[in-house]
Order: structure tokens, then sequence, then C-alpha cells
């Protein structure tokens, strides 16, 4: 049993650490963002391991919805 | 009523055991057996020339069946006993891969119930119940790995002294089947000091314990006992502690495995063994060794087939009625209804299997499909009626545990009717049939708002009824309401994001279902599972997100009530399970598993990797932890982190309610 090649949560958990790595030399102030931009961008791992996409593209494309969402949602609220 | 077979022995002598009335009775059989070997022309004439030397084995030409079709080969009789002898010679003569041999390391008594077609504890309509037998539990409570309390059947003796020890040997004389506790060798003391005493019981013999890893986890088989004449079950086998004695029984009736037997392995086991059975009794052979090579494929290939069942991550936060809609037996299904076996999967099948290069013949039968639809069909039979009788339910929960490690047998490399191809197909098409359901609800007013696997959450306001129709009819997987949620909610990983198995949802008809916080675990104090306890009983009573938010101050007061009155708690509120997994020696850390390893080797009490042993910390930092009674202090602070930590999901629910029915975002809830 067991899987031959990694899940797609586990590539992104691995892309994810390695991007963090970053926040070591970064400015404390961009540490918060970077953190929460990895959280986005791990947020759809089920649906890309479902579409194929590949894990950084993947990544990439989860971080602009989760942006355009909150866009959205700051949109609606100053509309309303 | 007819003489019912419910045990067999021996393995050149089969003794099978039958029970008419409560009174047990035997018959002897001899039992012949053979193998079968295939290979090229010339190497079979070479074995063949070569066993005329010997004048030990019959053999004759044989012209038998696998899987996938004919072979050709000859069939050497043997005692059973002897076969193991035989393949050794029969490899070393094919120097280990000129031949392929068949039918050589089937369990005896299965080979001898399934080519006669008989089965244990048989009955005649799946709604009758196994044939009354005297069944005795004896069990009891160790302290420090001395036996302090003995209980038979529902009577507690206090004290383990010359009354009790007696009346264990009488019930041991009296019943037939003897259900008992062996945990720190309980029962092997027990029967130790009757035998010293020198009460007449049965002769004994002792089976020691092992450590195993199943999944990434580690775990201890209790050692066991075998008492001339008696059915003996250790209760803490894994099939008997889920399943209940009906629902071993119901392990035995459809692996062909003597209940003691199916009492000790593994439901995989049990599962291979049904599978096993069902080809000799349609005389198809069984490999010795699997030949079912994974196909030659490319990376790409790989990467789209290479997955595992479809997940959903649902967001953290409270939602308001909620459908959880279930597929029935999901994995079995696909294997049944769409003919998955290792031979169905062709180059040239009539279907496609989504997602995958692979495609289905139905134009035959496939094996496995085969074997597994009486036991689907037998599952979703007793699912139905299991609320009717506790037996039914029993035998359901057996017949589930069969069927959730089929599929995982598919994937097996040593699974003699195996393939990876079919598991792949299998995981593929349930991708598929979740992704259909999502859609279908969708389209019917329903967003979907976690999913594992064969489990779908869906709030909405359309018709379920016509969604569940909808998404048979596509799916041809039944698919049922699991519940319905008056609200649930769905807890933060420590990421942040939504955790897959940590939800808590009050049903309709006002109990709960709890997966993954600390009332469903046994490494947590007994504080952190009265509090959960107590506070879900004031959630109890809320329909509403507004009626839990209402009720803010009670859980507030509720959790001030145990933080204060931590020191005043009883002690053994305090005791939690402490998993070790290795040896003493093993542990290169001086962690909590250690320190118990070392505090039970100084009371003179062995712990074995794979054990659960309850356990007080007195003394986190000082190392301090006692699996007995020798200290009266426990440690405040270390509790009280725990208490925190089962505070978080109610609080979590309280705070998510305060945003009425829409989901708080993380950062909310972490600020």
């Amino acid at each position: 049993m067991g899987r031959t090649i990694p899940t797609m949560r586990q590539s992104m958990e691995t892309l994810s650490s390695r991007i963090q790595k970053m926040s070591q030399i970064m400015r404390s102030e961009d540490i918060n963002l970077i953190n929460s931009m990895m959280l986005k961008g791990r947020k759809h791992a089920h649906e890309i391991s479902y579409s194929g996409l590949d894990t950084e593209f993947g990544f990439i494309l989860s971080i602009l919805l989760e942006m355009e969402r909150e866009l959205k949602r700051i949109r609606e609220s100053m509309d309303g | 009523m007819d003489d019912v077979i419910i045990n067999a022995t021996g393995t050149d002598l089969v003794k099978l055991w039958y029970i008419r009335n409560r009174k047990i009775s035997f018959r002897r059989f001899q039992n012949r057996s053979w193998i079968f070997v295939s290979g090229s022309d010339y190497d079979l004439d070479f074995l063949s020339r070569q066993l005329d030397c010997t004048d030990l084995y019959n053999y004759s030409e044989y012209i038998g069946k696998n899987v996938y079709g004919e072979v050709k080969g000859l069939k050497i009789h043997a005692k059973p006993s002897g076969i193991s002898d035989l393949v050794l010679a029969v490899e070393n003569i094919g120097m280990g891969r000129k031949f392929s041999i068949y039918n050589a390391d089937v369990n005896p008594i299965l080979r001898f119930m399934s080519e006669r077609d008989l089965e244990f504890f048989s009955i005649e309509s799946p709604y009758h119940h196994d044939p009354p037998m005297d069944s005795v539990y004896i069990g009891g409570r160790s302290h420090l790995g001395s036996p302090s309390e003995i209980r038979i059947g529902d009577r507690v003796y206090g004290k383990v002294n010359s009354l009790s020890l007696s009346d264990v040997a009488d019930a041991i004389m009296d019943n037939v089947f003897i259900i008992y506790y062996n945990k720190d060798r309980f029962f092997e003391k027990i029967l130790r000091m009757i035998t010293y005493r020198g009460y007449a019981i049965p002769a004994i013999r002792g089976i020691t314990g092992s450590t195993y890893e199943s999944y990434g986890q580690i775990y201890y088989n209790n050692p066991r006992v075998a008492i001339s004449g008696r059915i003996a079950i250790e209760a803490g086998s894994f099939a008997y502690s889920e399943c209940g004695l009906p629902g071993l029984v119901e392990i035995s009736r459809m692996s062909s495995l003597p209940i003691t037997t199916a009492s000790s392995v593994t439901t995989g086991t049990a599962v291979s063994s049904m599978e096993e059975s069902h080809a000799i009794k349609n005389s198809i052979l069984i490999p010795l060794y699997k030949d079912d090579h994974e196909q030659e494929k490319s990376s790409l290939t790989l990467t789209e087939t290479d997955k595992g069942g479809m997940v959903l991550q649902p967001d953290p936060g409270l939602y308001q009625d909620v459908y959880e809609i279930d597929f029935s037996s999901m994995y079995p299904s696909i294997i049944v209804n769409y003919n998955l076996s290792p031979e169905t999967i062709t180059g040239d099948g009539d279907f496609e299997v989504p997602g995958t290069p692979y495609r289905i013949t139905n134009r035959k039968q496939g094996f496995l499909s085969d074997a597994l639809r009486h036991l689907l069909e037998k599952r979703l039979f007793y699912k139905s009626i299991k609320h009717m009788d506790t037996v039914y339910g029993n035998r359901d929960a057996a017949l589930k545990w069969m069927l959730l490690t089929s599929f995982g047998y598919t994937g097996y490399k040593n699974a003699k009717f195996g393939k990876i191809e079919v598991h792949e197909a299998i995981t593929s098409l349930g991708r598929w049939a979740l992704t259909m359901a999502i859609n279908i609800a969708r389209d019917h007013g329903f967003e979907a708002i976690h999913g594992i696997v064969d489990s779908l959450w869906i709030r909405g306001t359309g018709n379920i009824d016509r969604v569940l129709e909808a998404i048979e009819r596509k799916t041809r997987i039944g698919i049922v309401v699991d519940g319905h949620y008056r609200w649930i909610a769905f807890m933060p990983a420590r990421s942040g994001l939504g955790a897959l198995n940590r939800y808590i949802g009050l049903r309709d008809d006002g109990m709960f279902k709890v997966r993954g916080i600390e009332l469903r675990r046994r490494d947590v104090p007994g504080i952190c599972i009265k509090f959960q306890t107590e506070a879900l009983d004031i959630l109890r009573k809320c329909n509403t997100t507004a009626e839990i938010w209402a009720r803010r101050k009670e859980i507030k007061d509720l959790e001030n009530l145990y933080m204060k009155s931590l020191r005043k708690m009883p002690r053994e509120d305090f005791r939690m399970g402490v998993h070790v997994t290795r040896r003493f020696d093993e542990y290169r850390v001086n962690n909590l598993q250690k320190k118990l390893l070392e505090a039970s080797g100084r009371a003179g009490y062995e712990i074995n990797a794979g054990d659960t042993v309850d356990a007080v910390v007195v003394s986190r930092k000082g190392g301090i932890i006692d699996p007995g009674d020798q200290y009266d202090e426990v440690d405040l602070e270390f509790y009280r982190k725990f208490l925190l930590r089962a505070f978080e999901p109610i609080d979590f629910i309280v705070s998510s309610s305060s945003a009425g029915t829409e989901p708080v975002t993380l950062s909310a809830f972490y600020s």
C-alpha cells in the first residue's frame, strides 16, 4: 500500500516551508504578510490536486483566488 | 435444530466441533490436499521425473484455471502438514523461478471447509440468531500487573481468593466460549493461581503477545491462551472489541476461518481468507506468490492515477441546517458495480475509468467483484435492519470492517487477488462519484461545505430526496442521509486552515456527532472529557447559532468553575492514557513515555511497546509519572494547559455563533 508520489497537500507544505525560509531574513511586518499568503496558497490544495495542475501554479492561483475574495468583500463593504 | 459446526481444529486429521441444543460433539475427518505447479512443458517434464525418483508424492497432469484463464500443469498430492516441504522441494527444483505454484499456503481448515462447501455457524436465514452457546466473560483489574479484582460475567469479586478462583474454574468447566481479558497477562496469572491451588481445569497453552505496526501506529496484541476443548477468545482482540461475539461469529462464517483464528487475525486477513474460500469453491487456483506486477506507465499517468480519495477543505466556522450524505460502502460498491478485478482491467474494455487510461471489460464477471458481492449485499442488508436487534448491529459492524479492508487489500503488494491498477481505478471512480455528487447537489440548490472521500456535508434549500435519487442514478452507488444537523462547527487546524476531521455537530435527534476533539481521545485526562461533556450538554439545548451566543455566559461560568476547582478534582480525573511505542532503551528523549517505563520498571511492572497505560503526571518537570497510586500530588500546571486546550473547540463554537450564520474569519478567531 502507500503512495508512490507525494499528495498535493504534502507538496504544498514542502513548497510553503521553503518559501517561509525567506521570513528568517525579512522585516517583521512582511513576515505576517508572507504567513498569511502561505495559508492562502495552501487553502485549495484539494481542488488543485483534483485538477492535476502543477503545485507551484496551483499555489499562486490559490493565493489569487483568496485575494479576489478579499477584494470582493472589501468592495461589498464599501458599497454597503 | 440440526448440528451446527462452530469450530474446527487439526491439520491432517480435522476435528469438527458441532453444537446441538448447547451440547458439543466432535467428528474427525482425514484431510488430504494438493498443490498445483505450472511452468513450461520442458520444466514440468523435468519436475515429474524428479517426483518419480522420490516416490513420495502422487501427481497427475491437470488443466486448472486462475483468474486470467486456463493453466496447464501438475497437481501434486500431499498431506497438509507436508505441503511446505513439498513447496520447498519444487522451488529448489525450479531454482526459484521456473514454476508458478498455486494453492500452497491456504489455511488447511479454510480449505477443508471450502472444498466441502461447509460453513461455520451456518444459519438458514440472515434474520436467524446464532445457535445458543454457553459463553462466559472472565476479566477483572490488575494493579501494576497483579490481578486485584475478578469479574465473571456480571459478577464482580473484589478480591482474588479461593472463592473467586474456584468460581473461575467452574466457569471454565461449564462454558464452551471463554471470553477472557489478558492485558498484563491477567488471565494467564489467574489460571496459574487456579492450577497452583489444585482445581481441575482443561489443559492450557500460552501464546505470546506481539507488537505490530499498522498505518503508522504501534499496537500490542495481548498474549493469548488456548484451552483444550474450549473456544477461548481474547477480549482485547480487534474483532471482538469492535463487533462482539455475534460479529466475530459473522467473520468466521464469511471467511471460513475457525472463530479463534478469526479473533486473532486482522480483518484484512479475514477478507483475503474469504476471497480464497470463494476461489476454492469456484475451482480457481490461488497463487502462492502474486505475479501481477504494476504495469509500465509514464510519469504523467502515474501523477494522474496515484491519488487517494477526494477531500474538500472546510472553511472553519459554524453552519446551520446542514445535511451529511454518505455513499454506502463506496469502494466495495465501486468494485462490485463496476466489475473491478485484476483480470477485467484491459486495454480494450467497454468502460473507461474517468481520470485514468484504464478500461474495464464487462464481457466476463470479475473475480474480485464476484467475491465481494455477497459480502456487500449482506452488509447493506444488516445496515438496513441493525436498529431491530443488537445482533444485527454486531454483524453489520463486522461486515463493515471487512468491506473497509477489502479496498485497501487491492493495493497491498502481497494480496493474492490485488493489483495496483484496480486500486487506482477504485479511488479514481470514488473521486468521480464525489464530484458528481457535488455538482448534482449544486444543481438542486445545495452548496458543499465539506467532503471526505465518501461523505459530503451540504446546505441549501433544495429537496434532499431528489438530490440522493439523482446521485444514485448517476453514480450507481447507494447514497443516504447520515444525518441532518441543526448546526455543525468545523474546527480550524493549528495551521489555521480547516481541519478535515475535527467537528462537532448537533443532529435533529439531539445527539452530537463529534470527531477529533478531546472528548474522543484516550490520551487526555478525564477532566477534559468531563468538561467537554458538560459543555455539550449546555449546547445541546441550542437549536440555532443565536441561541448558542445567548448561552455564552453559561459556558464561560463552566470554564471558570473547572479552572478554579482543578485543585479539588478527584485524582482519578487526572489519569490519562499514555501510549508507549518503543522499549525503554529506544527512547532518546526524556518524555512522558520514557519516564513511565522507568517508573513501571521500578515497580516491577512490564509495559510492552504498543501498550497504552493509564497514569497520573505528578511532576512534568521533575519527570514523575505514576501508573499506580504511589503519589497523592498532581502537576496542576500541566493539567491546566490540557484544560485550556479542551476549552478551545467550545470557545470556537461560541465565538463563531456571534457572527450569525456566516463563518467567522480565522484572523478574528485567533486574534
